[in-house]
């Protein structure tokens, strides 16, 4: 799997942290790198980048550390009308990344700002109060019930550390 | 996701904080309470707008027949016009757009 002959798996995780950088990957579907997917907008960009990875023992650090230094992602995100008739969704990297946070992230800057964010890490999952219209036909399958945790489980730490059904991004029409 | 509890909730703490630690007069906690959200201090105009919303909003929750405590938590008027603007500050697309 991480033979240097077969570079899908650093191709794969490459992809996914300049998507975390730029909102979108060089592949915009992280989930799907292959025959069926879309074409990397990069390709050679890709490459590069696994390469790099791979040279520097696939350390997270140095790759994305080689990313925030480049210059595509120092641009100023200023956008012109020209630019944006030619490339809404700035695919082709003209100005800098500028986008909406995962429905998660919504969640968690909330919590943040706020200064109720849990920081703490691990840990089984935590049960905050949620609206009772979550648990009943027909946003749930099935009638559940919910109780909400009180004291510092109330605040939750990061959305990570939510049960799957009630991670913000399953409802993220709600945002 | 955006009107549920917990970020009434949210609003709500960021109010009773700006109020405790955000400075002594009305600008200075608008300053706070939007680089907290926002990650930078705010230009004047911005400052003016959101400083007028807050006086809306103290007017509004002084009327006779409000209850700010449902909305707020506490009686108090002030409290609950900090919380309402917390609410437009971490509703901001700024607060949640990465640049």
């Amino acid at each position: 799997m991480v033979s240097r002959d077969s570079p899908t798996t650093a191709r794969s995780y490459v992809n996914r942290v300049w998507q975390n950088f730029f909102g979108t990957g060089i592949v915009a579907t992280s989930e799907d790198l292959g025959t069926q997917s879309e074409t990397p907008s990069h390709p050679e960009l890709l490459d590069w980048l696994a390469v790099e990875f791979m040279d520097n023992g696939w350390s997270m650090k140095k790759i994305s550390r080689a990313i925030v230094l480049s210059s595509t992602y120092r641009q100023s995100s200023r956008i012109t009308p020209d630019l944006y008739s030619r490339d809404p969704y700035n695919r082709l990297l003209a100005r800098g990344p500028r986008f909406r946070v995962d429905a998660e992230v919504v969640r968690d800057i909330a919590l943040a700002a706020s200064g109720l964010l849990n920081p703490t890490v691990g840990g089984p999952s935590v049960y905050p109060p949620a609206p009772d219209f979550l648990f009943h036909r027909p946003v749930s399958y099935s009638n559940k019930d919910w109780f909400s945790s009180e004291g510092p489980d109330r605040y939750p730490p990061r959305a990570l550390h939510l049960p799957l059904s009630l991670r913000p991004i399953s409802r993220a029409a709600d945002v | 996701m955006l009107n549920e509890p917990l970020f009434l909730e949210a609003a709500r703490e960021l109010a009773a904080r700006t109020l405790r630690d955000g400075g002594g007069d009305d600008t200075q906690r608008m300053r706070y309470a939007f680089r907290r959200c926002v990650g930078r201090v705010p230009e004047g105009s911005e400052t003016d707008e959101l400083l007028s919303l807050l006086k809306k909003e103290e007017r509004r929750f002084t009327e006779a027949g409000r209850d700010p405590a449902q909305f707020s938590g506490t009686a108090d008027p002030s409290k609950a016009a900090w919380t309402a603007v917390a609410r437009v500050l971490l509703n901001l697309d700024e607060t949640i757009t990465k640049e």
